[in-house]
């Protein structure tokens, strides 16, 4: 037992060093910038950087405009993946070809991705020439600013993420067997009352883990948004914030808003996770 | 107790041994000494040095004689005035076998094993064969190293030339075209013949071990240079020594040389003398502050340990033991060696004065430094606006309130330069320059062609609209409205950065939908499209000159202030142009003009901090005329170049004495002397009006609208952080482009300001 402990510690040692040097003490470190000034004598300051930053207006503009991104793109991604693996559960072996197409945006680098975009979406770009000479709009549309950047930005994050939670649901579907819906269809079961009563019970852990996958991917797309949008766009986000301010060098203020925004993010999944665990005992 | 007491005593002269010797004069390490070193100001007239050759353990200069040096002694000695008659000192003894030299015009001296002479126009050599020269030249093979030009022959620049064995190698250039790139050439001695040696991109040789080179190399299209081993038989690159680390900053490497005594290769890097580890540059063995020189300067180590190092401004020989570095190491980021600092190296031989390649312009990459502790660079000349306000915020400054000396030359200085340094009567900063963005009106020729002089922004595009609309600019081709950088877009930019200076306030942000800046815009709108930026949206006129067609400026957007005037020949020139500051968008618009301020800031990390305050002071009274004078009102002598002021001293004494000759001169004599008195006189008043390194009219000029200049220290639009920049001018970019209208614009421009200063909150 003894010495079968002792192998298990010796392979879990590297991944656990490395998670111990790259993200437990880098995290634990960081408090300690958010709890002192940032100034050559690095005076301790307590919660003063916390309350700061909770009463700064781009921090609030960015939290919300962070959620809102996020309720926006976690339902999509959630509902239009499920359609579509419950459509690609339709088409037998002809599938995988699909699901392989769907899943090629998010193996392609994202400096390629926004490129494109940029190029679409550019205020003479292949979007807005469709706009001018196909359908007469004028003038033509600014997408990479203002309150029409979110068109671009949802629509890639659509793009990328999608393939990806179709593949997740798609296996997670091919789990369920096919006895239960042949025996709803003998019972004269809709689709509709199939998906809801059959696929989504028995899927549902999956259905968190891609609900909660495409809202922690919403949070990320910080970088698409910025090389459309740049540092001071209308889609101001957290991380706008805190890069804007890793920029500036105040490191205290960037530490403050992530634990801060860790916070959040933490009472939310915990929320969820017990709705989830809630659900799953009723069933 | 007598043993303690004998201890005491012991150690009481030890003491007292240690404070004496703290007590005198720090001296330079034992050899070390500069050879007709020059400065810029003239303080020091010597003669030029063409060339130097090492053999043996003597030092050779070609200046305006032939001289030689062995360490040691006080002086160089003349060997020969090689026939030019110009040598400044006739020699006093004659060396024992002393080379007599040829009498016709030598270029280069050839070291190495051997010393010789080459005219490089005609490849004729001549030996020294240790008591004298040859009697005869051996011509080298000298094609394709000259070509005729109209009325002289070009040759090829050679920057050494040395004898190893039966061979004489020259560096020379590439061709007649390239700057600074150089291949190694390789001459028989007997016959002269020409065989290549093919070495290219190499910038200096020196000797090595037998049959070798060691080579300063550079790889030109990556301008990485590396320090490699060169076999002179076939010029392979038979091992690179160092490579030059890119992490390092821009490349500065020169002064390769070999000491065969301890087999080891140094260079010089930003003033260091340093010696080459296994492809790493081992720590400083001696300094040499120096400036003027380049990458093919010559360089060499004399069998006593010294490095001879030809830096152009002089000859400069160093003693490489390190237990008589100096004391103490003074690094300076974002300046260079100029006047005052080669003066502060020269008079303070305890600090050596290192010029570091650390940014300084990035607020981040500085505040990075200071937050690693990084205490390699001790000062570092920084913007005002930007990286000076970044480290005030994070408190990474010095206070150097306890110099008397310091807070006496600040007080001195305009009130908008004391505000930016001094925080609540506290100096953090030490003001280094002050340049301003003035225009420049010649309001002869815009009154010739009948065009008011522009005093506001208003009047100015009024004016540009009449110059392109009503075919001004055609019908006057001599003449050109704005130099050819402004073109419409880049008049927008200047209204913009103008409005900016005149109306933005601290602590708040900056409000661009305002109707002075909408009106304004309005304006520049209804221009037709011009000068650079022709694909400008609309249409417009197109002004196509041709550029060997002599044409005037009539108004200059971004001019600065210079003082040293201009060249009047005085034979009744245009008026002189007018120097002013726009008065802006409003009727009661305060004139101002755009001002940057550079700053000392002394590193908090630094254990050199009253090393650097010393050198401070020591700027504060001996910084160049011109950056004492642009920050300090109360200095309003005009100064004469130094060495313009010697030469019309000269001048003067030798006028008085022509006068006093024509006194007594005899009637024949008197016209042909009164003739060459007027032409003296008429020389000496063109020097009295054109020396000046601060002449009295642009000094009055400065004065009177230095007061107008604006440093906005704490702008948010020409802020530090480069994002926020980027995003406010990108906005301008795409209206300036036509992308967006005028309202959107002013309305983005604002929405983003309000998002950069509630940020900062």
């Amino acid at each position: 037992m003894y010495k079968r402990n002792r192998m298990l510690a010796v392979f879990l040692l590297p991944g656990l060093l490395g998670l111990l040097v790259f993200y437990v003490a880098p995290f634990i470190g960081g408090i300690y910038f958010s709890v002192t000034d940032g100034s050559f004598q690095n005076a301790f300051v307590g919660f003063d950087n916390y309350l700061k930053v909770w009463q700064n207006t781009m921090f609030q503009t960015g939290l919300r405009n962070t959620m809102e991104l996020s309720l926006i793109c976690a339902p999509v991604i959630f509902v239009l993946s499920f359609m579509l693996a419950s459509l690609l559960r339709t088409l037998g072996e002809q599938s995988v070809f699909y699901r392989n197409v769907l899943l090629l945006p998010y193996l392609m680098p994202s400096s390629a991705m926004i490129l494109i975009w940029l190029l679409a979406f550019d205020y003479s770009g292949v979007i807005n020439r469709l706009l001018v000479e196909v359908l007469g709009v004028a003038p033509r549309p600014v997408w990479t600013d203002g309150p029409l950047l979110r068109v671009p930005v949802v629509l890639l994050y659509i793009w990328k993420n999608l393939g990806f939670s179709v593949v997740i649901f798609t296996s997670a579907l091919q789990a369920v067997p096919d006895a239960y819906y042949e025996y709803a269809q003998l019972e004269g079961a809709s689709r509709l009352k199939q998906a809801t009563a059959i696929t989504l019970p028995l899927v549902s852990p999956t259905a968190f883990l891609i609900f909660v996958l495409a809202w922690i991917n919403a949070f990320k797309i910080f970088k698409e948004i910025y090389f459309i949008g740049g540092a001071y766009s209308d889609l101001y986000t957290l991380q706008h914030f805190m890069n804007n301010h890793f920029a500036k060098i105040n490191y205290q203020y960037v530490t403050t808003a992530a634990y801060s925004f860790a916070v959040i993010v933490l009472a939310i999944f915990g929320a969820l996770y017990v709705v989830e665990l809630r659900n799953r005992s009723q069933s | 107790m007598r043993r303690r007491l004998r201890l005491r005593a012991g150690m009481t002269a030890l003491l007292c041994a240690a404070l004496l010797c703290a007590a005198l004069p720090v001296h330079a390490a034992p050899g070390d000494t500069s050879l007709f070193a020059q400065d810029s100001s003239g303080e020091i007239d010597v003669p030029y040095v063409r060339s130097v050759a090492v053999v043996g353990d003597a030092v050779y200069l070609l200046a305006d004689g032939l001289y030689s040096y062995r360490v040691g002694e006080e002086k160089p000695m003349l060997l020969d005035d090689l026939g030019r008659g110009s040598a400044s000192e006739k020699p006093e003894q004659v060396e024992e076998a002393a080379p007599q030299a040829p009498a016709f015009s030598y270029d280069l001296l050839i070291g190495g094993d051997k010393l010789g002479v080459l005219d490089v126009t005609t490849g004729k050599y001549r030996l020294w064969d240790g008591k004298a020269f040859a009697a005869e030249d051996t011509q080298l093979d000298w094609s394709g190293m000259t070509q005729p030009r109209e009325e002289y022959t070009q040759n090829l620049e050679i920057a050494t030339a040395l004898i190893s064995g039966d061979a004489m190698y020259l560096l020379a250039a590439k061709d007649f075209d390239s700057w600074g790139e150089y291949n190694v050439r390789r001459f028989e001695l007997a016959s002269g013949a020409l065989g290549e040696v093919p070495a290219d991109s190499v910038q200096q040789i020196a000797p090595y071990k037998p049959g070798k080179f060691v080579a300063l190399r550079m790889d030109v299209e990556k301008w990485v240079p590396s320090i490699v081993v060169v076999d002179m038989a076939t010029g392979a690159v038979e091992q690179t020594l160092y490579t030059w680390d890119q992490a390092r900053g821009m490349s500065q490497v020169m002064g390769v040389a070999y000491d065969a005594a301890a087999d080891k290769v140094y260079c010089i890097t930003n003033g260091e003398i340093v010696p080459v580890e296994q492809d790493k540059l081992g720590e400083a063995v001696a300094y040499l502050a120096v400036n003027g020189f380049m990458g093919s300067s010559f360089s060499a180590i004399l069998p006593s340990g010294h490095l001879v190092f030809n830096a152009n401004v002089g000859v400069f020989v160093r003693n490489l033991d390190p237990q008589y570095k100096p004391s103490s190491v003074l690094r300076i980021a974002g300046s260079y060696m100029d006047e005052a600092t080669l003066a502060f190296a020269r008079e303070n031989p305890d600090v050596a004065v290192v010029m570091s390649d650390a940014e300084t312009w990035q607020s981040k990459s500085v505040i990075d430094t200071m937050i690693s502790q990084d205490a390699s660079v001790d000062l570092l000349q920084v913007p005002g606006r930007g990286t000076l306000r970044a480290l005030r915020a994070k408190g990474y400054l010095t206070d150097l309130s306890g110099s008397q000396k310091l807070m006496d030359s600040v007080k001195a200085m305009y009130p908008q330069v004391q505000e930016a340094v001094l925080q609540d009567g506290k100096l953090d900063a030490f003001p280094a320059d002050l340049y301003a963005s003035f225009w420049r009106l010649d309001t002869a020729a815009l009154e010739e062609l009948g065009l008011d002089v522009p005093t506001t922004i208003g009047e100015l595009l009024e004016l540009t609209r009449r110059w392109y609309e009503e075919d001004m600019a055609e019908e006057h081709p001599q003449y050109m409205l704005f130099d050819q950088y402004i073109g419409k877009q880049q008049l927008m930019f200047q209204i913009v950065q103008q409005y900016a200076i005149l109306y933005e306030r601290p602590g708040e942000p900056l409000r661009f939908n305002a109707p002075e800046l909408r009106a304004a815009l309005e304006q520049w709108e209804a221009l037709p499209a011009f000068g650079p930026d022709m694909e400008s949206p609309g249409g417009g006129v197109t002004i196509v000159r041709d550029d060997s067609e002599e044409t005037k400026v009539l108004i200059e957007l971004n001019a600065n202030a210079f003082f040293g005037g201009r060249y009047d020949s005085g034979e009744g020139e245009a008026a002189r142009p007018l120097l002013t500051v726009p008065a802006g968008f409003a009727a009661g618009d305060e004139p101002a003009a755009d001002g940057t301020l550079m700053t000392y800031v002394v590193n908090p990390n630094s254990a050199n901090a009253e090393v650097a305050v010393r050198y401070l002071e020591y700027l504060a009274d001996h910084a160049a005329a011109r950056e004492r004078y642009a920050l300090r009102p109360d200095l309003n002598e005009p100064v004469m170049h130094p060495f313009m002021a010697k030469f019309i001293a000269e001048q003067e004494a030798e006028l008085e004495a022509r006068k006093k000759e024509l006194e007594t001169a005899e009637e024949a004599d008197r016209q042909s002397l009164q003739e060459s008195i007027d032409t003296q006189t008429r020389n000496l008043e063109r020097n009295r009006r054109n020396g000046w390194m601060i002449d009295p009219e642009s000094l009055a000029e400065y004065r009177a609208l230095a007061p107008r200049i604006r440093l906005n220290s704490e702008s948010l639009f020409f802020g530090y952080d480069d994002a926020a920049m980027e995003e406010t001018w990108k906005v301008l970019q795409r209206y300036a482009e036509g992308q967006v209208k005028l309202d959107e614009m002013l309305r983005e421009m604002d929405k983003k300001l309000q998002m950069i200063f509630l940020e900062g909150q």
